[in-house]
């Protein structure tokens, strides 16, 4: 094609203003939500953490470290985090705890400001990747009428979080963040006390090793097609009301997939019988007859697992127990 | 921020790091849509709609380094969302009133891509203009890699005879 022809399609357009007044809409709604988020909020939290496992030992997190290539000084940032929060009194850990079931904190009492969340993002970032941390911490109250208007306060009677009129300094701003952030971990620690008892379907994902997380988020995201899943042939109709069925008796503890599924490179690797998870097509490999109970449940349980990675695996980030994302090698 | 920091802190619900990331798109998502649908109101649409659906969703992004592919694909449905829903679509006899306020730039470009049938202004903005391969056209328009070349053949066609038309 000509150049004149090409030349009109890489050029840049002027966008006009309806677009750009139609965007900002949009962008002030997630905003909103964003701030949403920044509050503090135990039930989210509580959720999320409640099936993940907290990596002891000092030395594989610097291990952890290692494999993802950070530098000497991000690993000793990475271990000034982690200190801070193993640092936490019992008594800290449980007060904290109980604060977050008595129920969200979901009010503040007056809203942050278009610059404070700004600063809160960029304060969040030097907490967690600078270590810089709050000079001291936030206060926690009784009862509203405790609040004197100076510096920044969580009421546990109404459960606010009390900001004072005047701009919230750096110093202030840390302290939300610190506060959040050993909220988080004390619901951490003790949903990991109480999961590793309970032997149900959860904790059996917690006790999944880091290289078998690794493993089935890579294979998962080894193919280049965003719809990942779907079989290599229909369920039949038999297989489809076992699979409701056997599905049920998986998150009730009754049956687990035994063997694991096999996970596979390429499709050529598949040999008819059993079933298999394919990394270059996202797809479970089924045999030409009926599927067994047993291989059933082998999917149901990846099926299981691939969103407890994905989640474990950002949370780890989130929390700074993980430099990134697993890559293959 | 590059683009990958972007991306993952957009992925954990970080609103300012999604919105600086949207941003940089606005350009080639006001030109992919523009294709579609040629009228700046259904733009506008597509793209708000876009812009939250994207936010939804941005943690099922599976791999990151598809952000872009995968953002094309949400406003391409988009787009075909407000088609469908009848819409009023412009064609080439039936320019807006508001020609007046566009740039010359962006009238030559609307009138040259006016030239051009739907089916085939898509799919040369996509490889064009956004640079995309034929292979991620096909994944996001939901057709063989095949018909994508076909159609940017026919769409070349479509233009050559633009310009020589007298």
């Amino acid at each position: 094609m000509r150049n004149k022809k090409k030349e009109i399609l890489y050029q840049d357009l002027e966008i006009p203003e309806i677009i750009w007044e139609k965007a900002e809409e949009a962008f002030l709604q997630i905003h909103r939500e964003g701030e949403e988020q920044m509050k503090v909020s135990a039930k989210t939290a509580c959720k999320r953490a409640q099936i993940f496992r907290l990596p002891r030992v000092a030395a594989a997190a610097v291990l952890c470290c290692l494999i993802f290539g950070t530098t000497v000084a991000a690993i000793e940032i990475f271990s000034l985090y982690r200190q801070r929060m193993e640092n936490m009194e019992k008594q800290e850990i449980e007060d904290l705890y109980q604060l977050a079931y008595a129920g969200e904190t979901n009010s503040l009492n007056r809203p942050f400001t278009a610059q404070e969340r700004e600063r809160y993002a960029a304060l969040t970032e030097e907490y967690e990747g600078n270590g810089r941390f709050p000079e001291g911490s936030m206060a926690v109250l009784t009862e509203a009428a405790s609040y004197n208007g100076q510096g920044v306060a969580v009421d546990t009677s109404t459960r606010t979080l009390c900001l004072p009129q005047d701009s919230l300094s750096d110093e202030e701003l840390l302290q939300i963040i610190d506060f959040n952030h050993k909220m988080t971990y004390s619901i951490y620690e003790k949903n990991q006390e109480r999961i590793l008892v309970q032997g149900d379907w959860e904790s059996r994902m917690a006790a999944m090793t880091d290289g078998e997380v690794d493993r089935i988020y890579l294979a998962y995201t080894a193919s280049n097609l965003d719809t990942g899943g779907g079989y290599s042939r229909e369920l039949s109709q038999s297989e489809r009301q076992r699979y409701e069925e056997l599905t049920a008796r998986y998150e009730r503890e009754e049956a687990y997939g035994e063997p694991e599924l096999i996970i596979l490179k390429k499709i050529e690797e598949y040999t008819g019988s059993g079933v298999a998870f394919c990394e270059e097509n996202s797809q479970y490999c089924l045999p030409g007859g009926e599927c067994s109970d047993s291989e059933l449940l082998q999917i149901i349980d990846f099926e299981h697992k691939i969103p407890y990675c994905f989640d474990r695996i950002n949370y780890e980030i989130q929390m700074g127990f993980r430099q990134g994302y697993p890559k293959a090698e | 921020m590059n683009e990958e920091s972007l991306i993952k802190k957009a992925k954990m619900k970080n609103p300012d790091a999604f919105t600086e990331l949207m941003k940089s798109q606005m350009q080639s998502m006001y030109r992919t849509a523009k294709a579609i649908l040629m009228n700046d109101e259904d733009v506008a649409d597509a793209i708000q709609d876009t812009l939250l659906t994207c936010w939804e969703k941005m943690n099922q992004l599976k791999t990151d380094r598809y952000f872009k592919t995968w953002m094309t694909k949400i406003l391409v449905n988009n787009c075909r969302g407000i088609i469908r829903s009848n819409r009023r679509i412009i064609y080439t006899d039936n320019l807006p009133d508001r020609v007046g306020e566009e740039t010359v730039s962006n009238v030559e470009w609307r009138e040259a891509l006016s030239a051009v049938d739907e089916i085939y202004r898509i799919v040369l903005v996509l490889f064009y203009s956004e640079g995309f391969h034929t292979k991620e056209i096909a994944k996001i328009l939901g057709i063989t890699d095949s018909a994508v070349r076909t159609r940017l053949s026919r769409g070349r066609e479509q233009l050559t005879k633009y310009y020589n038309s007298p």
